[in-house]
Formats: structure tokens, C-alpha cells, sequence
């Protein structure tokens, strides 16, 4: 298939998936056993007949079922999705507020993820079966056990609280201004602004949550990296590296390592997915004002246009994500076209 | 090394892990089984004077913020915990490995519909799906449970939409649809118990995912409610004590035991029912 046609058939896919998405968003919305206006407006607001009568007509509550879903479905491109109950702002301009914590927190810990999990997986394979082999693997085996929202607490109280070696829960230390927003990512902000206390502050309380959320993913990248070089160190190209006299470590990093990384890439690229996921809860332990502590809080305050907004907007950034990695394969490897 | 010694070592080491997640497994059965006996006091008596007291002799784990005994409401926390994870991924399994079945069996446009209703679901994060689910049908143990199943049963139609379109292809399935045999019988009788061992790891290795979520939806306060010795609400009640480190730390620690040994169990069975995985 040429590469066009590719990109064509893989963009009409995703937005068949949109609209897939907005339908979930719209049948969850549909399982309030409430009121349905309840879905999107708080408590006096639903008492006002007249406020009603508006979002009847907005939201086309008065029309039959696949009418509402078409209604919502054309809210939610146009960006409207309602307006929450907690802040009383449009959820759209909430999310878009809240976003750049989460992405900043969640680019680092997968930086961390990969520039720890690589070398670990490395030294697993190399050292097979040894000491290094095992901490590797105790330490993939109990990331993937561990509850995050625990992880992130115990890491608080012995790295805050005993130790006090990283601060505490936040994105600056309180006596801080918040640079003036540029990005929205505070670690850029501020060195745009030549504000070095700031960028020092913020990278000391970022260290902690991205170590926590990365753990998990660090494993996973370790296990994977040590799979796939164990499986090429056994190759007849290898092998006959070794036999023309080369030593160990150009064996590794110029024959081994290189063809070794294609797994790893990919699972890297799968991991953004954990990580997102991942920050609901780390957010909300380290006070980290992102979506996912902004889901939490309104979940747990029945803030539906909140919630909502949150699930389509991360089912989005999957999409957008998985539709990056299929694309970037198809350009790299033709033989995936064909599927 | 010879082969002979690495076939040895190997099996060893399979038979490790399987038996470490048998262990872990059984022992905490135990413990759900028989909390109230094993347990020194109540999960839910109050003791006020009695509260926040560090582990020592009369409380191993000690007390929360209300007196009540750590290790008393862990003990009892297995009989919520376990149950529920079991029932989820087993609702999930059974209501995944239907559609996905059918659709891989039946194929065609069936197999396109329900297809794409799996891809649907499994765009979202499980977290913010199953918690929108939750907070939509109000917050409750069952609640969750119910959000927890919605969102886990596509990765099973997944799993097992592959194994039938694999199986179906064998000889003894032709043969079966040359006599004229009826497609359920053909679906239920020859190719589900040859696509099934995949589904029992994979049913097994998510065990210990789902503990985590549910604890994970009950510590943000929608599943299990207070007075419940949930795990998981329990790491909720030690937020922001960092001076009293015994309430959050030792449930998570039995979330952690648990769950591993779900994944050793996991691990364990996969590589004996699926030699061609096995690493190393």
C-alpha cells in the first residue's frame, strides 16, 4: 500500500475511534440514575427553570436518544464539554490548565523509566543469571505489584518526611511564583524566563512523583531490554563478532545493542499509555495539580462534565499516541503497510 | 552447559515460581478463610483512648485514627479483597471470552462490530474509565466492581478472538463441520477447551491488576465504604500522617504480598502450559 493511502486509511480509523469514544463518554453519562441535567449542571442550577429549559435546548435533552448522542457528539468537537461543577468554569479551559503538569510529569518519568531501565536490562542480560540479574528482576517484580498511590506515599515519608532529601508534594516550594506561562510546563517556563531558583525548585519537587510513576515502566523496559538482547547474543552475527577477535564491549554496544533497541522502542512507545494511567494516582498523592488529580477530586465530588472530560481527553491522547507509533512504523517499515 | 543440566535448572525454576505464587495464594486463602478465628479483635471496634498507637506487643500493626487493631482489619481485609478480584476477572473472563469467540468463530461482520466495540473500550486509560463508571452509577464496592468488569472484559475478547481464529484452522475442526455438527456445538465442545489456556494465565496474571485497581478506586474514596477493612481505603486513612507511617504502610505491604503472589502463580502456569514462551 503507498504511504498516502496508508496515513489516509489509518486517520479515518482514528476518527471512527473518536466518535467510539464520545459514544462511551455518552452511555457512562447515561448511567447516572439521576436526573440526566444532573449530568450537567450542579444542584440550584437544575432547580431554575429557565437555566433548565437552556440546557434542554443545548444539549438537546428533549429529542430521542441517537438525536442527544449526535447533539453531544457535535458539542464535544466544537470543544464544549459542559461546564464543571467545582470550578464553574468551561471543563475545556479546566483541562487545558491542568494538562501541561500531567504531560511534563509524565515526559519525565518515562525519561527516567528509559535512561534507568535501559542500562539495568543491559547489565541484566550481560550479567545473566548473576547478582545484577536478580536485582533487576526483584525490582521489576515488585514495581509491578506495588500500588502506586502507596509507592508514592512510603516514597514521601522516607525521602520527605525521615530523610528529607527531595520536598514535599507540589510542583514549587510555596514561596515561589509561578513563571509566567509559556508552555505551561514549569521546567521550560522558567528558564525561558531566566528564572534559575524556580527551575531548581521545580526540578527537585518533580524528581520524587517521576521516579514513583516511572518504576513501573522501568521494569517493564528492563525486562524487555534484557529479553531481547539475551535473544540476539545467541545471533551468528554475534558470534561471529566474537570469533574475528572483537571485544566484549563493541560486541554489545555496536552489534548487540543496536538490533536489541527495536523492541525496547516499541514498548517504550506502549509504556506512554502506563504512565498516563499511572499519573491519576500519583498526581493525587503528590498534590500534583494535573488531570489526574483533577479526575480524582472530581469524581469524588460527582463533578460529571469534569469527569467526562477527562476520560474523552485521555482516550484522545491514546489515540493520538497509538496513531503517532502505527504511523511511524509504516514509514519506517513498509512490510506493516500491508496489513 | 549441556542441555540435559539447563533442562533441569530450568524446570527448577519454573516449578519456583509456581509454587512461591502457590504458597503466597493458599496462605492468604487461609487467612480470608479463617480471619475471624485468626484475628485478635474486631476489624471495626472502636477504642478511642486506644488510638494511633505504633506497633508494639498488643497491636503487632498498631491502631488507626479511631483505636481500631491494623492487623485485626487486614486479616479481615483478605475476605474483601480476594472475593472481588476472583469474581471480577472471572465475570470479565467468561463475558470477554464469549464475544470474543464469537466473533473470531462466526467472523464477517459480527466480527467487525463487536471488534470495534473492543477497540472503543480499550482506548481509554482502565483507571479513568472504570473511575467515570463508578462515580456515574454512585460509589460502592459493588459499584466498582461492576465499572472494573466493563472495562476488563475487551482484553479477554481480545485474547481470545485470536486463539479460536488460530484453533479453527486445526483438522479436527473441518472434520466436525464436514459431519454437519452445529456451530455452538463445534464453538463449545472442540474449540474452546484447545483456545482456553491462554485465557486461565492471562485470567490469573490479572488477579493481581485488579486488586490493585479496586484498592486503587477505593483509596480515592468510590469503592469500598467506611467502615470496611478494605485494603485500599485503608492506605487512604494514612494520607498526610506522616508521624503514624504503620496505617498506610502495612496494608499496601498486603496489597503487595498478595498480588505478587497472584503473578508468580500467573507466571508460573504460563510457563508450563505455554513451553514455547519460556524465556532464557
Amino acid at each position: 500500500m503507498p504511504l498516502l493511502q496508508y496515513l489516509a486509511r489509518r486517520l479515518a480509523l482514528a476518527a471512527v475511534s473518536l466518535v467510539g469514544i464520545v459514544l462511551v463518554a455518552f452511555l457512562v453519562a447515561h448511567m447516572v440514575p439521576a436526573d440526566p441535567l444532573a449530568v450537567v449542571l450542579s444542584d440550584q442550577a437544575t432547580k431554575d427553570p429557565s437555566i433548565r429549559a437552556a440546557y434542554v435546548k443545548r444539549w438537546g435533552l428533549d429529542r430521542s436518544l441517537p438525536e442527544q448522542f449526535l447533539h453531544y457528539l457535535l458539542n464535544v468537537l466544537r470543544g464544549d464539554l459542559g461546564e464543571s461543577f467545582t470550578t464553574r468554569r468551561p471543563v475545556l479551559r479546566d483541562l487545558a490548565q491542568h494538562l501541561p503538569a500531567t504531560i511534563e510529569l509524565s515526559v519525565v518519568a518515562l525519561a527516567f523509566s528509559v535512561l534507568v531501565g535501559l542500562p539495568l536490562g543491559l547489565v541484566a542480560a550481560v550479567r545473566h543469571n548473576r547478582v545484577p540479574d536478580h536485582v533487576a528482576r526483584v525490582l521489576s517484580l515488585v514495581g509491578a505489584a506495588s500500588p502506586i498511590f502507596w509507592t508514592g506515599l512510603i516514597a514521601l515519608y522516607l525521602f520527605y518526611y525521615r530523610l528529607d532529601w527531595f520536598p514535599g508534594p507540589g510542583r514549587l516550594d510555596p514561596y515561589l511564583q509561578l513563571p509566567p506561562p509559556v508552555t505551561g510546563f514549569i521546567l521550560l517556563d522558567s528558564l525561558l524566563a531566566g528564572q534559575g531558583d524556580t527551575f531548581r525548585s521545580a526540578l527537585r519537587h518533580i524528581l520524587l512523583p517521576a521516579m514513583v510513576l516511572g518504576w513501573f515502566v522501568m521494569g517493564i523496559i528492563s525486562r524487555t531490554t534484557r529479553a531481547a538482547l539475551l535473544e540476539v547474543l545467541s545471533a551468528d552475527y554475534v558470534r561471529t563478532a566474537r570469533s574475528k577477535g572483537l571485544a566484549e564491549p563493541s560486541v554489545i554496544g555496536l552489534h548487540a545493542l543496536r538490533n536489541a533497541l527495536i523492541p525496547v522502542v516499541t514498548v517504550t512507545g506502549l509504556a506512554f499509555a502506563s504512565v498516563l494511567s499511572g499519573a491519576v494516582l500519583t498526581e493525587t498523592v503528590f498534590a500534583w495539580p494535573g488531570i489526574g488529580r483533577y479526575a480524582v477530586t472530581a469524581s469524588t465530588n460527582l463533578d460529571y462534565p469534569a469527569i467526562l472530560g477527562v476520560t474523552i481527553l485521555t482516550a484522545v491522547i491514546y489515540l493520538t499516541v497509538n496513531l503517532v507509533v502505527d504511523v511511524l512504523y509504516g514509514v519506517l517499515d513498509p512490510r506493516i503497510r500491508v496489513q | 552447559m549441556a542441555v540435559g543440566t539447563e533442562l533441569a535448572s530450568h524446570r527448577a525454576r519454573v516449578n519456583q515460581a509456581l509454587v512461591i505464587g502457590a504458597a503466597i495464594v493458599g496462605l492468604w486463602t487461609v487467612v480470608a478463610a479463617a480471619a475471624p478465628l485468626l484475628a485478635p479483635r474486631s476489624p471495626v471496634a472502636l477504642d478511642v483512648m486506644n488510638r494511633l498507637q505504633p506497633p508494639g506487643w498488643r497491636e503487632p500493626m498498631g491502631t488507626d485514627e479511631v483505636g481500631r487493631d491494623i492487623f485485626s482489619r487486614i486479616l479481615h481485609g483478605a475476605r474483601i479483597t480476594i472475593p472481588t478480584a476472583l469474581g471480577v476477572i472471572l465475570v470479565a473472563s467468561v463475558a470477554g471470552s464469549a464475544v470474543g469467540a464469537v466473533a473470531g468463530y462466526v467472523g464477517g461482520r459480527v466480527d467487525e462490530i463487536l471488534m470495534r466495540l473492543v477497540d472503543v473500550v480499550l482506548a481509554f486509560p482502565s483507571i479513568v474509565l472504570a473511575m467515570a463508571i463508578t462515580a456515574a452509577l454512585g460509589p460502592g464496592l459493588q459499584h466498582a466492581m461492576l465499572a472494573i468488569v466493563l472495562v476488563w472484559w475487551p482484553e479477554f475478547a481480545r485474547l481470545m478472538r485470536g486463539q479460536v481464529l488460530a484453533v479453527k484452522e486445526n483438522e479436527y475442526v473441518t472434520a466436525a463441520q464436514a459431519l454437519g455438527v452445529a456451530w455452538p456445538r463445534i464453538l463449545v465442545r472442540h474449540i474452546l477447551p484447545n483456545a482456553f489456556p491462554p485465557i486461565l494465565v492471562k485470567g490469573t496474571l490479572d488477579i493481581g491488576n485488579a486488586i490493585i485497581l479496586t484498592a486503587a478506586l477505593s483509596f480515592i474514596g468510590l469503592g469500598a465504604v467506611p467502615p470496611a477493612p478494605e485494603w485500599g481505603a485503608m492506605i487512604a486513612a494514612g494520607q498526610a500522617k506522616f508521624e503514624y507511617w504503620w496505617v498506610a504502610t502495612f496494608p499496601g505491604l498486603a496489597i503487595l504480598s498478595v498480588v505478587l503472589g497472584f503473578n508468580f502463580l500467573g507466571d508460573g502456569l504460563q510457563d508450563l502450559l505455554n513451553p514455547r514462551l519460556r524465556q532464557d
